[in-house]
């Protein structure tokens, strides 16, 4: 690089000016080299936001989970206040146990009670749904025990509806099975837990017509500009306008480009047909895009707006971003962006597939209320770009379409597509003469679990 | 830090290393960029895409020659592809754009004259800024600058004699040209 011919005076000079000056950056350079070169890392946070929302549900869910069993009778409540079963009384139950309605009992401990109780032969497996129909039958008028043989003699209506063995009779019998041999209580209580857990999860299952869903999706959002140069300069009439063709768009007058946004949701979904279902639920929605603008001096820009009585207004700012480049100007991406929470209703349709695996089609209408935004709007003469929250409309409508591929768990269903998200009416309220309508392209994760 | 251990953490990819480095080294670099940018913002800009690059690239210095100049040939080469993407590039510096941009303008007559020296640079066309940039305090030769920018080596010989006329008179009419070099110009025009 270094030459080898003679430097004379004059370069060194320059060189040696040049080298003693120095200019001092601001402090937000290296905030920006800095994010550059260690960007931070969302998606990990994006990601363990949900799975902590998911295991939340998930959670409750399983504490409040309600058992329904083949014939879709919920199991009753083993209460001791109520009826005394002599001798049957499983020593593990606590007293939390007992007060609790919905909870369930291992068959092998049933099982027990009711050998006990009639000494009758407990090879036989006694379903859950039977000891429910047997607690129904036994159980006093007056509240009295009944007797062993007042028992019996229901039993032996069990013993001949023993044929009717439902999955979870062969649930109970392999918990029978394994437990014979096991008295402890630690031992039962796992038996109570591991009831708990396939019948949560769906092994033995009757599927409710309800269910809830969890969704996510990172979404890419993009705008359309309508409205000719005709129709605004008619709107914006004694007001000074650039001298651009009039059957030139408003897209072809300004620079924009997608941006990422995000979209969470939960929703509730109702069965009506093995292939179609309703859904309707709450959704947030970050939704951006940017736009290209040059740093001005101060200027005035003024916006034109239909009034009320069908006339024109007009309104000033002072801004400082121009849509074109000026002389000496810099241009930066500005964000419009828009928080919006929706109301989102529509269905869902099974195209294709087996019971575990699924392609499906979905539409929703969205009423939507917007309620941050930080947006820039092209002022009349299409020379500047302004802010003026109040022109934004914050009720709107949206239209989401999407198609998914479903895998079926049991009561769990994951769920993975695109979609898209129209919004049907204009971002600006109407006295802007510009109309703006939002696009989301997604790409949807989604949990369902059956109630 | 040592200029060793700020190499080592910054190829580690240690942020407190980069910071250090670039504290180091930025002020220099931005008053190298300066004189090629059109204006202050677009100084920091190419300071910055620069500095990236320095960062993303350090694997790659050997340890052959001076860490500076590395830096400083990384920086050279970003605001000459900075200047040949903005072809409408225009002469004038808006001073609104200086604003959250700041100076440090040290109190020694030498380095007043140093800024003035650099503004006076600024001052040249674009064309002429840029080869006698690179040749007169870069050091590079014209058919490296040729080669740079995408011309005749005999354009870069040219705007060079033309530039290094035009400084030279901005120089003298300022009287900022010291008595020793004026005197060997004198001496250049009637030997």
């Amino acid at each position: 690089m270094e030459r080898n011919i003679h430097t004379d005076e004059f370069e060194r000079f320059l060189r040696d000016k040049a080298d003693q000056y120095k200019v001092y950056p601001s402090d937000k350079i290296w905030s920006n080299i800095n994010r550059s070169i260690h960007p931070r890392k969302k998606w990990p946070y994006a990601a363990l936001t949900l799975f902590l929302l998911l295991g939340t549900a998930v959670f409750i869910d399983y504490n409040s989970f309600n058992y329904i069993v083949p014939g879709k009778q919920p199991l009753l409540a083993y209460s001791h206040n109520n009826h005394t079963i002599p001798a049957a009384t499983p020593s593990f139950i606590s007293d939390r146990d007992k007060s609790k309605n919905n909870s369930i009992y291992p068959a092998d401990d049933l099982s027990q009670a009711t050998a006990a109780i009639t000494g009758s032969d407990t090879k036989h497996s006694l379903g859950l749904a039977n000891i429910s129909k047997l607690q129904q039958e036994t159980k006093p008028a007056d509240g009295k025990a009944h007797s062993s043989n007042e028992i019996s003699t229901t039993t032996e209506h069990i013993t001949d509806n023993q044929g009717d063995l439902s999955p979870l009779n062969s649930l109970v019998a392999s918990s029978n099975a394994s437990s014979s041999d096991a008295n402890s209580g630690d031992e039962k209580g796992d038996d109570l837990t591991n009831t708990k857990k396939k019948l949560w999860g769906g092994e033995v299952y009757r599927p409710s017509r309800f269910k809830w869903q969890l969704s996510f999706s990172p979404t890419i959002s993009y705008r359309r500009l309508t409205s000719g140069i005709g129709q605004i300069t008619d709107v914006f009439r004694g007001v000074p306008y650039s001298t651009v063709q009039s059957n030139t768009s408003v897209n072809d007058l300004v620079a924009h480009k997608p941006a990422i946004g995000a979209e969470v949701g939960a929703s509730l979904i109702y069965k009506v047909s093995n292939n179609f279902t309703l859904r309707g639920g709450l959704q947030l929605n970050y939704s951006r895009y940017q736009l290209n603008a040059y740093n001005s001096k101060p200027e005035i820009a003024t916006l034109a707006l239909h009034n009320k009585r069908g006339g024109t207004d007009s309104v000033n700012f002072v801004t400082t971003l121009e849509n074109h480049e000026g002389h000496g100007s810099s241009s930066s991406w500005l964000n419009n962006e828009y928080l919006q929470i929706s109301l989102p209703v529509g269905f869902e349709w099974s195209v294709l597939g087996n019971e575990t695996l699924k392609w499906n089609i979905a539409a929703n209408a969205q009423p939507v209320y917007n309620f941050a935004n930080n947006v820039y709007l092209l002022s009349t003469d299409f020379k500047y770009y302004v802010q003026d929250p109040s022109l934004i409309r914050k009720w709107n409508i949206n239209a989401g379409i999407e198609t998914f591929v479903s895998y079926d768990m049991g009561s769990f269903k994951w769920q993975v597509g695109p979609q898209l998200r129209y919004q049907l009416m204009s971002s600006y309220k109407n006295a802007y003469p510009i109309k703006e309508y939002l696009v989301d392209f997604g790409f949807k994760i989604g949990v369902t679990k059956t109630f | 830090m040592t200029e060793e251990a700020m190499l080592r953490g910054c190829i580690r990819n240690v942020a407190v290393a980069q910071q250090e480095l670039y504290y180091t080294y930025s002020p220099r670099m931005l008053s190298l960029c300066y004189r090629y940018a059109k204006s202050r913002e677009d100084a920091e800009d190419m300071l910055q895409e620069g500095f990236i690059k320095v960062f993303t690239q350090i694997k790659q210095f050997q340890n052959r020659g001076a860490l500076e100049g590395w830096i400083r040939k990384i920086i050279v080469h970003t605001c000459i592809n900075n200047l040949k993407k903005n072809k409408k590039f225009t002469e004038s510096v808006d001073l609104i754009h200086a604003s959250g941009v700041y100076i440090r303008e040290e109190t020694i007559p030498s380095i007043v004259q140093a800024k003035q020296v650099v503004e006076c640079i600024r001052l040249l066309p674009i064309g002429y800024r840029t080869v006698l940039n690179l040749y007169a305090i870069e050091g590079y030769s014209h058919r490296e600058i040729a080669a740079m920018l995408d011309i005749e080596e005999s354009t870069s010989r040219s705007q060079y004699t033309r530039a290094k006329a035009m400084l030279e008179d901005i120089l003298l009419k300022k009287n900022i040209l010291p008595e020793h070099i004026r005197n060997m110009d004198l001496m250049a025009v009637n030997p």
